[in-house]
């Protein structure tokens, strides 16, 4: 039996650190619920845009009215569009020191841990409250390299031309009805450039927090690794519990060049009242590597599928990830790579559990395109099914349109040994601690690809939600 | 045999709700195939042509007994073993399984063409193999494409009472390699408690034939049904496979092979539906697609919620030959109990240069060594055809169609 | 010149990387030659490309055999002219039967367009089964599926034996095997040999096999090159000595 108050201690620490919110959050700006063309104007017009990102704005939008809702994942039919705060700017100001920023939001990130973090081990910190970044600062050393680490409203005032040359080319407009959304309504995000041959070998980090009840979370983040770098970008997300639906729409666009590295790590830990509906891409050119890490532990409704294009010969991405559906909650995850080049390779890792009747679903492409020679590609799905009520789906598409190719795709589904949990009892382990050892070991290759603070993070957060699963 | 004796008025009934289901349903696709292609209207109900020695082809010292379809008419049957009878549509009022089984396991609303099949059916037939009967020798079907535009909608039913055992081969074949037609059968196949089904399948119509058939196995109480199919001709061959395992103990067991070369298409379904616990069932696909030539394999387990301790395993593999060949496949799983055991795998892939260069240093042509893969590939499936000499047809198809 | 394979100035090598850098070698019929070197010396390799396989460049020099220039065939023809290569790590086929394979390569070997007599294969076959120890039905089994190591190594005596090579390469035959199954291994390959009168290229890296086999002349070959040559007694010396004397680690 373990240790009762360290339990307890561990499940007020948690649930205190995340679920809370901030009773007396002031706003410089709300808009109103809903969303017409003027309010998009406005948005545009508060934040000083230039005319063309007025225009890509309102073309969005005209898309987003157009796309039909999906009809595939989880349950969408119930989004009431008309309800959603599309614009809350809790400050003009973006602070380059926790003393500058509003005294409720540095409570709410220090509760958080983030400032201490960046003191510890990260190369830059870029925090997000709401619809604005509230502050972004980047280590002066990484700055001297010539890498750009700011917010995306900063960088299209700062460096237009950069944004304009890839704003929308790795996700359009058109390429769904969320992604058409936020590009509508974006704001916030992160703008991160690599100079060529640059490593950038500490993290950089993104904290999301979504505070205002009804507000919708539309970040735009976009980074553009030069040829020969190498990135790790990091962002995490949160929100208190509410009772309402809230909507995350964010879309993220990754440009890998020639030789480069970007490695993309999230832990998603909102609230299960959040909406996560979110586009991330990238495209790969010769030789390049694209790495997506994901935790999912949070969002009642998740559909996330992060992809590669690998668009040079000889590039490669992993797409590595990990959810977790608890009880009332409905993961729609996987993964997307396409192979238009020879000599790529691709590996696709997804590891899901359901527990208290949740539903994890993994969905999945791999399309190898005629000229695609020599491809490789390998995706092992493992489900875990912690009990008679909860579900566990699998839909992988496999396209494959040139001969030399080599793809296995496995996937696994069952329930925690019950010799395992029997063998650990014998060396004196409670049934909860057992089961709880089994699924760390479960999600270990993902936890050991995290930098160790987060995948402590990790697994607290698993422990957390594997209290009471064993009956 | 046709208008002798009027169909029974349920059966008229079940047509008619066909009918009506067909008029408004749409085509099944995906996003690989839409099969809008296939027009049952343009081909004919009444398509006939007598074939010569259409029995020489059955060994009838080897079968248990055997019927002969030639286009849309069966024109022979016999039962060769005292374990067996059969039944036809018109007798159904002499024998309540007719009623009972017909169209339980295969829904006539399953999809636009089974739809088809049910409004245009004359003819069913149910093969009863009695309570304990263990029927050694195979039963041979045979399909004989032989007039251009020819509809064929054979309806065959297995009843495997209880504890019966029973091997079951059918051929499909065309008589002249250029005749068009549409091939749409649907096979239901009961093995009630602790009966065995060994049921083999061979397609080898010509390659202006479009097919879509539809086969449910209900398998019960400690009942085992093992499937096996070969797919070798047709334009667009198109088959939708789904055991039911209905009992616990129930076992389901399905293999195919495909081969496909030119512009044909084989689109395979494969569903392992456990809806009881305790039950086992497993899958494997292997095909090999050369010159243009195209798979889709759509297959999927899915575990009820409740059927604890259901096991159930599928794999596929596709091998393309060349260049411009293509292969899609979805191995799904939908999983709602937790005490299971579920496991998929797909793979795409070509020959593996390494086998060729071994079996080559032993002074096999490399082409030979490509084709002795393929076959040792498909060996699996091919061993499991029960007569020895349907075996060897099937062999020498895929020699044939290999140059 | 009948009867022989000459090698002269042979460098091969994989995707532009050079493995092997220069080999001169002779073997007639009725030879034995020993391929010594450590590990990487690119021994194996020259099996491989002596054979034909698809992975390796040829940069330069000759394989001559009976007066035909070896690397202008395919690797079947190779076999068929009398080539024969026990494979280090033999490959499994699954569906393919051990039977059914070894007939189609016999067929292609003695046939002459024709089939030969089954019957004696038949027999040839039960009969070399039972001289390597190895089980009947062994026949029916798929090729290498399935098989222990030491199954594969002698499955492969067994195929030279029926397909009776004029120059057989046989590389780290004894590797994986025990004492026993090493001297039956090595009995029947000189029984092959008197039978057939074919010449031999023992590719080892220990001595162990050449206390069964002796050659008649020992290679040695470091970083793609052969050396040193010599008698047997050149294997005794590496046996005491190892590789060090040739500037190479011996790996523990």
């Amino acid at each position: 039996m373990a240790d009762r108050k360290e339990q307890e201690a561990l499940l007020d620490f948690d649930y205190s650190k995340y679920g809370f919110k901030d009773e007396d959050a002031v706003y410089d700006f709300v808009s109103e619920p809903g969303l017409d063309e003027e309010k998009i104007k406005l948005i545009s017009r508060l934040k000083g845009e230039p005319e063309w990102m007025t225009e890509i704005r309102l073309k969005a939008y005209r898309i987003f009215l157009e796309k039909p809702m999906p009809t595939w994942g989880v349950k969408l039919d119930d989004i009431d569009f008309d309800s959603i705060v599309y614009y809350a700017r809790p400050t003009r100001k973006v602070a380059d020191s926790w003393d500058e920023v509003p005294e409720y939001i540095r409570r709410t990130y220090e509760r958080l841990g983030i400032p201490e973090a960046e003191r510890k081990y990260l190369g830059g910190v870029e925090a997000q409250y709401d619809s604005e970044v509230v502050y972004s600062r980047m280590r002066k050393e990484l700055e001297e390299k010539g890498i750009l680490f700011m917010s995306m409203d900063e960088a299209l005032k700062r460096y237009p031309e950069l944004v304009r040359k890839y704003f929308g080319t790795v996700v359009p407009p058109s390429d769904n009805k969320f992604a058409a959304l936020n590009t509508a309504v974006w704001s916030g995000g992160t703008f991160v450039y690599v100079p060529k041959g640059v490593k950038v070998d500490i993290p950089l980090q993104a904290y999301f927090r979504i505070n205002l009840q009804n507000l919708g979370q539309f970040e735009r983040t976009l980074i553009i690794a030069e040829e020969d770098s190498f990135v790790h970008y990091i962002e995490g997300c949160t929100a208190p519990i509410y009772d309402t639906h809230t909507l995350h729409a964010a879309v993220v666009e990754v440009i890998v060049k020639k030789g480069a590295h970007v490695r993309y790590t999230t832990i998603q830990n909102w609230s299960r009242n959040v909406l996560n509906l979110v586009t991330k891409r990238a495209v790969v050119e010769e030789r390049g590597f694209m790495e997506w890490i994901s935790g999912e532990l949070g969002s009642g409704r998740n559909m996330k599928y992060p992809s590669s294009i690998l668009r040079g010969r000889g590039a490669r991405t992993d797409i590595l990830s990990m959810s977790f559906a608890n009880t009332g909650m409905h993961h729609d995850t996987g993964g997307k790579v396409i192979i238009m080049a020879p000599d790529c390779r691709a590996t696709i890792t997804s590891k899901s559990i359901s527990k208290g009747g949740g539903i994890s679903t993994y969905r999945g492409l791999v399309k190898v395109l005629p000229d695609a020679e020599r491809a490789r590609i390998s995706v092992s799905c493992d489900a875990l099914i912690m009990d008679e009520d909860s579900v566990s789906n699998t839909y992988p598409y496999i396209e494959i349109e040139a001969d030399r190719v080599n793809i296995a795709h496995e996937a696994k589904v069952g329930k925690i040994g019950e010799d395992q949990v029997f063998y650990l009892m014998s060396r004196g382990l409670t049934e909860q601690e057992a089961t709880t050892l089994i699924v760390m070991g479960f999600i270990e290759p993902l936890s050991k690809e995290l930098p160790m603070e987060y995948a402590i993070e990790l697994n607290r957060l698993i422990e957390l939600e594997m209290e009471g699963s064993v009956g | 045999m046709k208008g002798i004796t009027a169909l029974p008025r349920w059966f008229m009934e079940i047509k008619e709700e066909a009918r009506e289901f067909y008029k408004g349903a749409p085509a099944p696709r995906n996003k690989y195939i839409n099969l809008d292609l296939i027009k049952p209207e343009q081909f004919s109900l009444d398509a006939y042509t007598p074939v010569e020695d259409a029995e020489s082809r059955i060994s009838k010292e080897n079968v248990s007994g055997f019927i002969v379809f030639i286009d849309n008419v069966m024109t022979h049957f016999r039962i060769l073993d005292d374990g067996i009878s059969i039944y036809d549509i018109r007798d159904a009022d002499k024998n309540e399984n007719f009623r009972k089984y017909f169209s339980k396991a295969v829904s006539p609303t399953s999809d636009r063409f089974t739809a088809y099949h049910y409004s245009v059916l004359e003819e069913a037939i149910l093969i009863h193999i009695a309570p304990g009967a263990r029927v050694e020798k195979p039963f041979h079907v045979l399909y004989i494409h032989s007039s251009d535009k020819a509809s064929m909608h054979p309806h065959i039913i297995i009843l495997a009472d209880r504890s019966s055992r029973f091997t079951y081969l059918e051929e499909a074949f065309s008589i002249d390699e250029e005749h068009s037609g549409f091939f749409n059968p649907v096979v239901e196949i009961f093995a009630l408690d602790e009966a065995r089904v060994y049921f083999s399948s061979i397609f080898n119509m010509n390659e202006n034939v479009l097919s879509y058939g539809r086969k449910r196995g209900v398998v019960g109480r400690n009942a085992y049904i093992d499937i096996n199919h070969g797919w070798i001709g047709g334009r667009v061959n198109t088959n939708h496979m789904e055991l039911l395992m209905d009992a616990p103990g129930a076992e389901g067991e399905d293999t195919q092979i495909f081969f496909g070369r030119d512009h044909q298409t084989h689109f395979l379904t494969t569903r392992l539906l456990h809806r009881s616990g305790d039950s086992r069932g497993n899958v494997l696909v292997r095909g090999a697609l050369k010159d243009r030539a195209h798979s889709i394999f759509d297959g999927l387990i899915r575990i009820y919620h409740g059927a604890q301790r259901s096991n159930a395993f599928l794999e596929e593999h596709t091998i393309l030959l060349n260049p411009g060949a293509r292969s899609d496949a979805i191995p799904g799983l939908e999983i709602e109990a937790n005490d299971v055991r579920c496991t998929h795998s797909a793979t795409v892939g070509e020959l593996e240069e390494e086998k060729i260069f071994y079996l080559q240093s032993r002074g096999v042509p490399h082409d030979d060594a490509r084709k002795m893969l393929v076959m040792g590939f498909f060996e699996f499936a091919i061993e499991k055809i029960p007569i020895k000499e349907a075996k060897e047809r099937l062999v020498n198809l895929i020699e044939e169609k290999w140059k | 010149m009948k009867d022989t394979l000459v090698i002269r100035d042979l460098k091969a090598g994989i995707e532009g990387k050079e493995i092997l850098r220069g080999i001169n070698l002779t073997v007639r019929k009725g030879e034995i030659h020993a391929i010594m070197g450590p590990n990487g010396s690119g021994k194996s390799t020259l099996g491989l490309v002596i054979m034909g396989h698809p992975s390796y460049e040829v940069y330069g020099g000759e394989v001559i055999f009976n007066d035909r220039n070896l690397l202008d065939m395919e690797p079947h023809e190779r076999a068929q002219a009398g080539l024969f290569l026990a494979f280090q790590h033999p490959l499994e086929i699954d569906g393919v039967r051990f039977s059914t394979f070894l007939w189609q390569a016999y067929s292609h070997r003695f046939g002459n367009g024709r089939k030969p007599d089954i019957i004696k294969f038949r027999k040839e076959l039960r009969q070399w089964l039972k001289n390597l120890g190895l089980p009947e039905n062994m026949t029916d089994r798929y090729l290498n599926v399935g098989f222990s190591g030491g199954e594969k190594k002698r499955a492969e005596i067994v195929q030279m034996a029926i397909l009776k090579p004029e120059i057989a390469i046989l590389d780290e035959i004894d590797s994986g095997l025990d004492i026993d199954a090493v001297r039956i291994v090595a009995e029947n390959v000189k029984r092959i040999k008197q039978e057939t009168g074919m010449g031999v290229i023992l590719i080892t890296h220990y001595q162990r096999i050449l206390n069964y086999i002796v050659p008649d002349y020992v290679h040695v070959m470091v970083d793609g090159r052969i050396v040193e040559e010599g008698g047997p007694e050149l294997a005794e010396t590496l046996e005491k000595e190892g590789y060090a004397r040739y500037g190479v680690a011996e790996e523990v």
